[in-house]
């Protein structure tokens, strides 16, 4: 007969308010197997720990039944003082009384039949729990980060100076990300590029950091401390040892009018190019698809003209394997382009730009050295109505969300481009200001009423061309919606933060989930922020969600803090055993597994090998399924699957699960 | 036809490329059985005529079989079918057995290779082209028009007025086909009758399990009783437990030879469900099963990005 205690929590008032917790105790001491039941106020508290301790010992419980919150909760805590009073934590079970039960029901006697159901459940699964060891699995103490923007910067950074070492892979050919790309940061009005590129100069000599500019994650095999990255470093056409970052190349190159992509289409660029003067690497890259000599086979200037002879047009895609330990996931963000605005004129306006394009033009490095010359003609421009919320919190446009950067960054807009055009006129369409965080309400106060910025309440119906002027149509919903029309020379659109191009196939790569928006999912919104569900694969930036450089930084040191925490371990990694198992039985049979291997292709961890079952003699009797510990996350998707019922999970086994059943 | 077939099958043995021939022998009272050929004089033993039509792949995952040696194994377009689907699902690997293809024209050819054999069923007619399936000692259809109150005229109610087990009663995909599209449009309360009511009969014999060449584990989920999943007496829920089971096991995998149907002793249309089966997953993912593409795929056990469905991701 088993030895089971009941150990029921009243969570404050949070279970008791609509819980007879004595009743439930006192009805489940007489289900059969139990020899202890008592209630508590706060169980998970030290002195309620210490009842269940005490108890195990003097009762010589052979399984625990704790009735309170979530197992995502507790069942850490309750667990270990389980280990503590010597019995194997897996015999300890929790009863979710207070998700299940207590929060979505009335107070009522059927709410305390249902917590006792509830218990009566898990009495009868720990009857059938079996002592189980974690399984311990070794480490390789190596962090991969992928992207280079200022999240995967910073994490790399703070994995390298804590003394492992790190790969940065970075999809463009220099690191640096969107903040590059920027002119001056809010709420300081400091120079981006001007913090920025010391980081991105100590990344490149920092001797703990491998960097893979031009490069992109293959794929990603393996299980938390013994991950299999496979980097593919596209072909750059360019001996990097022998490059010393001249850029003669660029300046004779004869394609020279391709748009370029780090001025956001305002600027040009040659077929053999270094996005920005202060790129790391300054290594140049040839663009197969514009070159002359990959679209006619003749050309070379660039080869020519190379003091060190470092062009190579046949170099091909390389292909790096590495074994990692951790990875952070740092790729960042796109904005919405203006074709997406019908009503805005889908992109046909050129002196329509958005918000990532404004930076370009008030940038000093920018195609227009800073100066705020509207698109179509170069003219300066006179008048500038910024558009906030473009797409964000709009259901009927898809994102819902607010992209949160756009408030601030508008407000820097229009304060950096009545700082230049000083006779110029500025105005803000916006539905809310939402300026949370230090300095930032004092910032947009400055721009309205230090720079007279005019902030107008409404949003923008229409934009369209009327003699060769832009005219925005909306209303102001502060003055009774009355109807205004403004000429532009220039309109920006702050529009909506999304998910980075390719996020989705990255995500599957890699095994971690994401939402709606295709932004990757945090394991829990407010205690795991930076954690997937996929053990020792992280998260940083915007990659989760729309956030500021402050956030994303320090987002990316609470990953890289998680990593080195990881890594600061003991040589072995311990897992939970809650593990898929392929059965074993007697002779002539050995295991009912057939080995049709249907399960092999079902696992999305790729958890399952091939076993062959050999007698005394080395005969081979029988290629069975075997469950790779490591790799297995106990999802149960080959147990399901199984025909012959071959499979069983650890702790959570078909007989445990069909007496919970029948309990009921 | 059968001289060529006895000649090939001579030479096999002749040559001890194969330790043992699977084929149809004359059994009792105009019966057809399965022999067993093991020495080149027995080869006079195998027969091949419009009667052979039972799925002898069954026999290729029995332990006794196995045990005996190398097989060829007379293989009509349906038997071809289930092996390849049996390679599908790593039971066979190359170079375990020689299969003596027969198709429908009476062509004799020879695979040793079972990559060849897949693409041999592939340039084949598709599934439901293939000509009529186990005739052999068939069997009146138990009806489903007379439970479901319909009238008889439909095709195999004209056959049901035949004495059960008459050889000039077989079953046809074209009548399959059609049974399932009538109950299919049947309202669910009346399909769920029409079924509890063929189940009530069923004995829990297995016999179904034991003709489906799929079927090939060693131990069943039914015999499993530690949980005891499926209740083991024929009862009703029992009964509707096994079959469900059955059809959801076999779910894309079912290569319609119809052999358990006609090892059914109380003619439950099983082999209809297996085919709505079939017809769900060929309309949801496209796939047939006993067809090796390039890299088989499992619908029910694979993912793809571009899915339809986005609820698990």
């Amino acid at each position: 007969m088993s030895r089971i205690g009941i150990f029921i929590c009243h969570c404050g008032e949070n279970i008791s308010g609509t819980v007879d917790c004595g009743r439930v105790a006192g009805e489940c001491g007489n289900i059969p197997g139990v020899t202890h039941s008592v209630d508590y106020k706060y169980m998970c508290s030290d002195p309620g720990q210490t009842i269940i301790k005490e108890a195990i010992r003097e009762n010589r419980l052979d399984g625990v039944v704790i009735g309170s919150c979530s197992p995502r909760m507790h069942e850490k805590t309750f667990r270990k003082a389980c280990a503590d009073a010597g019995l194997n934590p897996f015999l300890c079970e929790m009863a979710n009384l207070r998700e299940h039960c207590s929060w979505v029901h009335e107070k009522s006697d059927a709410t305390t039949d249902k917590a006792i159901s509830l218990i009566r459940i898990l009495v009868e699964k720990v009857k059938r729990n079996q002592p189980l060891q974690p399984i311990r699995v070794p480490m390789t103490k190596r962090a991969l980060v992928i992207g280079g923007g200022i999240a995967g910067i910073q994490a790399s950074l703070d994995i390298a100076n804590a003394g492992h070492p790190v790969i940065l892979v970075e999809r463009e050919p220099s690191i640096g990300g969107h903040m590059a790309q920027l002119s001056e940061t809010f709420p300081t009005l400091d120079c981006s590029q001007c913090i920025l590129t010391p980081r991105m100069v100590e990344v490149a000599q920092h001797p703990n950091i491998t960097l893979y500019t031009y490069s992109e994650l293959e794929s990603l095999e393996g299980f938390v401390g013994n991950f299999k990255a496979r980097i593919r470093k596209k072909a750059r056409g360019i001996d990097e040892s022998l490059c010393t970052g001249c850029g003669l190349c660029t300046t004779k190159c004869p394609t020279k009018k391709i748009p370029s992509e780090f001025n956001t289409g305002l600027g040009q660029r040659p077929g053999i190019f270094v996005p920005f003067p202060q790129a790391v690497p300054n290594i140049p890259v040839i663009d197969q698809e514009n070159c002359r000599y990959h679209l006619k086979g003749k050309c070379g200037l660039c080869a020519k003209i190379c003091p060190t002879g470092a062009i190579r047009f046949d170099q091909e895609d390389e292909i790096i394997e590495a074994e990692i330990g951790a990875v952070v996931v740092a790729t960042g963000f796109d904005v919405l382009k203006t074709d997406f605005f019908p009503e805005y004129g889908y992109g046909r306006y050129p002196d329509v730009i958005t918000g990532l394009q404004f930076e370009r033009l008030a940038s000093a490095s920018g195609p227009t050295m800073g100066e705020i010359r509207r698109p179509s003609d170069g003219k300066i421009a006179e008048s500038v109505v910024f558009v906030a919320c473009a797409g964000s919190r709009d259901a009927a446009k898809g994102k819902p969300y607010c992209s949160k950067i756009c408030c601030m960054y508008t407000a820097k807009h229009a304060m950096l481009y009545k700082h230049k055009v000083h006779h110029g006129q500025a105005h803000v369409f916006y539905m809310d200001i939402r300026a949370g965080g230090k300095m930032y309400d004092e910032f947009v106060r400055r721009a309205i009423e230090e720079d007279h910025v005019n902030y107008l309440r409404g949003r923008v119906s229409k934009i369209y061309e009327e003699d060769g002027q832009l005219v925005v149509k909306g209303a102001d919903t502060l003055l009774d919606h009355r109807p205004v029309e403004i000429k532009a020379d220039l309109v920006v659109l702050a529009t909506a933060g999304v998910a980075n191009n390719g996020a989705e196939e990255l995500a599957q790569k890699l095994h971690v989930s994401y939402d709606a928006y295709n932004f990757f999912a945090e394991a829990h919104p407010k205690l795991m922020p930076v954690e997937t569900n996929t053990a020792g694969i992280f998260l940083a930036g915007a990659c989760q969600s729309p956030k500021d450089i402050p956030e994303s930084v320090s987002q990316a040191s609470g990953a890289a803090g998680k990593v080195s925490a990881l890594f600061g371990q003991r040589k072995e990694l311990e897992r939970d055993p809650m593990v898929a198992v392929v059965n074993r039985t007697a002779p002539p049979l050995f295991s009912t597994c057939m080995g049709c291997f249907l399960c092999e292709s079902a696992c999305p961890y790729h958890a399952i090998e091939k076993e062959e079952i050999r007698g005394r003699n080395g005969d081979l009797i029988k290629t069975v399924a075997k469950v790779n510990e490591g790799l297995c996350q106990g999802c149960g998707t080959c147990v399901a699957l199984c025909k012959s019922k071959s499979i069983d999970l650890m702790g959570y086994s078909n007989q445990q699960m069909y007496a919970e059943i029948k309990a009921l | 036809m059968t001289e060529q077939l006895q000649q090939q099958a001579r030479k096999l043995l002749d040559d001890q490329e194969v330790n043992l021939i699977i084929g149809y022998g004359e059994g009792s009272a105009r019966a057809v059985r399965a022999v067993f050929v093991r020495s080149p004089e027995e080869t006079e033993k195998l027969i091949l005529d419009e009667r052979c039509t039972a799925n002898l792949a069954v026999y290729l995952n029995k332990k006794e079989i196995r045990a005996l040696g190398k097989p060829a194994i007379v293989a009509r377009p349906s038997v071809q079918r289930s092996i390849v689907q049996l390679a599908v699902e790593n039971q066979l690997a190359n170079g375990d057995i020689t299969v003596i293809g027969i198709d429908d024209d009476g062509t004799l050819t020879l695979f040793s290779d079972l990559d060849k054999l897949g693409e041999h069923v592939l340039a084949q007619a598709p599934l439901r082209g293939d000509s009529p399936i186990a005739s052999s000692g068939s069997r009146s259809a138990s009806s489903e028009a007379s439970s479901s109150g319909e009238a008889s005229s439909s095709p195999e109610s004209s056959a049901s007025t035949e004495s059960p087990h008459s050889p000039e009663s077989p079953h046809s995909p074209e009548m399959d086909e059609e049974r399932v599209r009538k109950l299919s449009s049947l309202p669910m309360e009346e399909r769920f009758a029409f079924w509890m009511s063929e189940f009530a009969e069923c004995l829990k014999c297995y016999a179904c399990r034991a003709a489906c060449p799929l079927c090939y584990c060693e131990r069943c989920t039914v015999d499993c009783n530690q949980p005891q999943w499926v209740s083991v007496p024929a009862h009703p829920l029992g009964n509707l437990e096994w079959h469900v089971m059955r059809a959801m096991h076999l779910a894309g995998r079912c290569t319609e030879c119809g052999a358990c149907y006609d090892a059914c002793p109380v003619d439950i249309p099983l082999h209809l469900l297996t085919q709505k089966m079939h017809d769900n997953m060929e309309e949801a993912f496209g796939t047939s099963s006993g067809e090796k593409k390039d890299k088989p795929v499992f619908p029910l056990n694979s993912f793809r990005p571009d899915d339809k469905e986005d609820f698990f991701r």
